[in-house]
């Protein structure tokens, strides 16, 4: 009883961390963009104040839109959450029990992809349509990308629960071939995922450039605070997978205390270093045209399937 | 028990002709037979026994019997539960369809192929089974040119027929090597005498085999008749051929390679993978390109026959190496991901039926808005295109999530190139999935969102009860196999555990959620709790939205930059969607396009423009072109001998006898 109060705990914890300090880190992005513009940038809590202020908004629902544009923001929002939530962050543990492992993770981000694009579709705007077909597009090419990088860490660890690959990389160590070649892939695939420069711009409502934002144009009030909040769970959770399967420094491998504070520590910090890279980077590349977005996919399926290879042969 | 099975089935047949006009009556019993259909799978299915019936006793080719061993069960309750939805959904349609026209015959027809299928996969004699799958090939042949006034019909309908009796020719040969190999026709002597065929002619079956029943199933290149012929026929006759007609093929696949040719070749397998890898990826890269409803599903029908032998064929590798679990594991996968794929696409086909019902037009690009006029059709195309794209909770997913356990049990294989070979799947698969989704985005967008592209789609009605009831079998079959999985998953399980010999894995056994086991650490995936969790936060994003006081949803008009009003003809089209993805894999699609434009007062105002694009059929040009160029040129000289006089051919009779009596004679 007590395990599964414990254990309880653990879960709740965890989905809050998520909740809470996802908004942070694209606050964090901006804020690092905004340093190197030169701009002073909003302040960090901005995140929170634009999210409690549209959670209070009226909605305004296009007159075309079907039930399908309603649900879309929950259906989005859920399903980013829980697979927010199936990733471990503090402790090696899984947070919610096993209810899924990483195939489950990238099906449930597809969902909700699904959903997005579909209400991109819905309102009979041009730019929903182009936002959709395009992200469509992105993702796809994406998913291969994604699959096969973390089959080579399934292949190490003999499972594909998040549980099992963390544990084995603390064992096994992280430092391998293999390793860094698949972490440059998912990194090239973390951007493109989750809509940011060179891909695609999430500051820019330019109707000619826009992928994501193009999608939920048409969302104002509580379901664009539903919305943006799922895309910085996202954001969050696909960091917090590369934090913890490449550098595995820190996570709680035992339920106490102060293990567990250091994990959360650990893991706030780790997060916190990601999301500034991809701060630098977005400063310091420029956004690619559409089509060649395919070629820098493309270079990261070949990294991606070179580790597979490497480890395959067992040179890696 | 088979024999009220069969009365059923036969009954409508006999009743039938003699009553050619009433539909209800040939559909009433077909659905009656396929209720005693599954309740008889189910009952072969819980007490494992082989039930027989002898239907034709022959001296030359052994008894013809039915006899319902397990994986004869299983595609008989794939083919019951398909074929009882289909013949609810049936009527309303039929009715309209036929319009004039007497569907007496057709309905005949109809039974007479739904039986035929059953006969097929259950019959245990390979002379009666070469009959029954002729009767199913010449039955769904008749029901595809229902239409025959149309010239793409018959054309469709002929090359289906040329295809499928190409396939039948290799299938003869491979029954009729094995059965001069061990003495009789019937399956038991096929597998007595499978340890004693030299390896080198098992290799011949299994091409002939493979070449046979791949010609049936669609697999690419052989795939060119299915998108043809399937959207030809009556939308719920699409379901089923889609749906389970070529599943009979995989059904042959199976009991040749498992029972017939055991031990197995471990390259029969990286065969089949390689195939079923380029049969899924293509597939889906031509429906992403296909604006025809009926058609695109098609193409997704050789798409998820590649996934069905991706496991199919990982367990033929499997069992090369003696891996009996994780053997085991595919087949399970590959039978699950059959059962699936016939639930939902004959969901999306009876959809797909029904759009044409209610609008008269397949293609999508003339639809939109669809969802507010039939919610119901809607909602329930919604579910299929979520469980065709692998999307949790639903039952693609289950299986598709089996199939990458699968694969990645096949770094336990001992050898590195085929080790290569199935992980290759992986990303194989992963990129077929984000393909279909792609594409169901786009179905399911542009036909029921948004504004109606046209006229008749504006003025749509949603379908008769019949017909929702129909689909809605099928919708919630769709739901309840994929968070049900774990429960159902036993019956996959069981038939494979059987036919590969490997008893008791416990590899699957949680009533609450998969569990894979590799060398100790496993994997585990729980659709029930995924959807019950999904539920749990969505209720609670509702209440955190409510948290923050009362609001109105305010309805307004979509964001247009200004200009007076949207139109229908400003919003995404099915060919402007899949452009991106068109212009990615222009290798592959080789894509042609014109423009016209005709000019008006001035080159800045044309008076009109029109766009056409199309993309090459690079197999029809490549391969098929050449073959038939080839086989025109043999037939000109064959002409040689055909000169038309009778004296010529009374001296062709005369050397033939000759030749023979000297035959007969050494």
């Amino acid at each position: 009883m007590e395990a599964l109060l414990q254990r309880a705990i653990i879960g709740i914890g965890h989905v809050v961390l998520v909740l809470l300090v996802s908004p942070l880190m694209v606050n964090l992005i901006k804020k690092i963009k905004a340093h190197f513009q030169c701009r002073r940038g909003p302040g960090l809590l901005q995140g929170y104040y634009d999210l409690w202020k549209l959670l209070k908004k009226d909605a305004v629902i296009s007159e075309h839109a079907s039930w399908i544009f309603r649900a879309t923001p929950y259906v989005v929002f859920s399903a980013t959450l829980l697979a927010a939530a199936i990733i471990p962050a503090f402790t090696v543990l899984p947070p919610i029990g096993r209810v899924g492992d990483v195939i489950a993770v990238i099906y449930l981000l597809g969902l909700a992809r699904f959903f997005t694009a579909l209400a991109g579709l819905d309102t009979a705007s041009s730019f929903g349509g182009m936002g959709s077909s395009r992200e469509m597009m992105i993702s796809s090419l994406a998913e291969p990308v994604i699959i096969t990088a973390l089959f080579v860490l399934a292949i190490t660890a003999g499972s594909t629960n998040l549980s099992e690959i963390i544990s084995s990389s603390l064992t096994s160590g992280y430092m391998q071939p293999s390793y860094l070649l698949i972490l440059l892939a998912l990194l090239i695939v973390v951007i493109a995922e989750t809509g940011r420069v060179p891909v695609d711009n999430p500051a820019t409502h330019l109707e000619l450039t826009m992928v994501h934002e193009a999608m939920v144009l048409e969302y104002t009030g509580r379901d664009l605070a539903l919305i943006e909040w799922a895309s910085s769970i996202k954001l969050m959770l696909l960091l917090t997978l590369i934090a913890n399967v490449f550098l595995p420094w820190g996570i709680a491998r035992e339920i106490t205390w102060v293990f567990m504070l250091s994990g959360i520590a650990a893991i706030v910090i780790k997060v916190t270093v990601l999301a500034s890279i991809i701060a630098v980077v977005e400063s310091s590349t420029a956004k690619l045209r559409l089509f060649r977005v395919p070629e820098l996919i493309g270079g990261s399926f070949a990294l991606a399937m070179l580790a597979l290879i490497l480890r395959i042969t067992g040179k890696g | 028990m088979l024999a009220a099975h069969l009365l059923g089935i036969v009954l409508p047949l006999v009743f039938y002709h003699n009553n050619r006009i009433n539909i209800l009556l040939a559909y009433g019993f077909a659905a009656l037979a396929s209720i005693a259909g599954i309740a008889i799978a189910m009952f072969a299915l819980t007490y494992p026994s082989t039930v027989m019936l002898t239907l034709f006793p022959s001296a030359l080719f052994g008894d013809g019997s039915l006899s319902l061993d397990g994986l004869s069960a299983f595609f008989l309750l794939t083919i019951s539960t398909l074929s009882l939805a289909v013949s609810i959904y049936a009527p309303p349609y039929m009715r309209k369809t036929a319009g004039e026209r007497s569907a007496g015959g057709f309905g005949a027809l109809y039974s007479l192929f739904v039986l035929s299928m059953i006969l097929v996969v259950t019959v245990d004699n390979a002379f009666y089974f070469a009959i029954f799958w002729e009767m199913m090939t010449l039955t769904s042949y008749f029901l595809i040119v229902f239409d025959y006034k149309n010239i793409q019909t018959v054309k469709a309908g002929f090359q289906y027929l040329v295809m499928t009796h190409a396939g039948t020719a290799f299938i003869l040969i491979a029954f009729i090597t094995l059965a001069a190999n061990s003495g009789g026709f019937g399956f038991v002597d096929f597998k007595s005498a499978a340890t004693t065929i030299p390896p080198a002619l098992k290799n011949a079956i299994f091409l002939a085999a493979l070449l046979g029943f791949g010609t049936k199933a669609g697999l690419v290149p052989l795939h060119v008749w299915l998108p043809r012929a399937h959207p030809a026929a009556p939308s719920h006759v699409s379901a089923l051929m889609s749906g389970v007609m070529i599943k009979t093929a995989i059904y042959g696949l199976i009991r040749v390679m498992f029972d017939f040719l055991s031990p197995l070749t471990w390259w029969w397998g990286a065969i089949i993978i390689i195939l079923a890898a380029v049969s899924a990826l293509l597939g889906v890269m031509y429906a992403l390109m296909e604006h025809d409803i009926k058609r695109l599903l098609a193409y997704h029908s050789v798409e998820n026959i590649g996934i069905i032998l991706m496991g199919i064929g990982l367990a033929v590798v499997f069992m090369s190496f003696n891996l009996k679990a994780a053997a085991l594991l595919s087949l399970t996968a590959g039978l699950f991901h059959l059962i699936n794929h016939a639930i939902f696409k004959g969901l999306l086909f009876l959809g797909a039926g029904s759009i044409h019902y209610a609008t008269g037009t397949k293609n999508i690009d003339d639809m939109g808005g669809l969802l507010k006029t039939m919610p119901v059709t809607g909602t329930l195309f919604l579910v299929g295109s979520l469980a065709i794209s692998a999307l949790p909770p639903f039952n693609g997913f289950a299986s598709e999530w089996l199939t990458f356990q699968a694969i990645l049990q096949s770094y336990t294989l001992g050898d590195t190139s085929i080790k290569l070979i199935a992980l290759f799947l992986a990303p194989a698969l992963a990129l077929t999935g984000g393909l279909a989704a792609a594409c169901f985005v786009k179905v399911f967008g542009i036909a029921f969102l948004s504004l109606p592209r046209s006229e008749c789609v504006a003025g749509a009605k949603e379908v008769p009860r019949a017909m929702l009831v129909g689909m809605g079998i099928l919708g919630v079959l769709s739901v309840a196999l994929g968070v049900g999985a774990t429960i159902f998953i036993k019956i996959p399980e069981r038939v494979g555990a059987a036919l590969l010999g490997a008893t008791g894995v416990p590899m699957l056994s949680d009533p609450l959620s998969f569990n894979v086991a590799v060398n100790g650490s496993r994997s585990s995936v729980s659709i029930a709790l995924i959807m019950v969790v999904l539920a749990l936060i969505g209720i609670l994003a509702a209440f955190l939205v409510r948290i923050r006081g009362k609001r109105s949803t305010i309805i307004g008009p979509t964001w247009d930059c200004g200009i007076r009003e949207i139109t229908p003809r400003m919003q995404y089209s099915a060919t402007a969607f899949s452009r991106p993805l068109r212009m990615v894999f222009s290798g592959i699609y080789q894509p042609r396009s014109r423009v016209d434009v005709e000019d008006g007062i001035s080159p800045y105002f044309p008076r009109t423009i029109t766009y056409e694009a199309s993309i090459y059929p690079v197999f029809e040009r490549y391969i098929y072109k050449r073959i038939i160029n080839v086989l025109v040129r043999l037939a000109g000289k064959a002409k040689m001998i055909q000169a038309g006089s009778i004296n010529l051919y009374l001296s062709y009779i005369f050397v033939t006898l000759l030749i023979l009596l000297i035959f007969t004679r050494g």
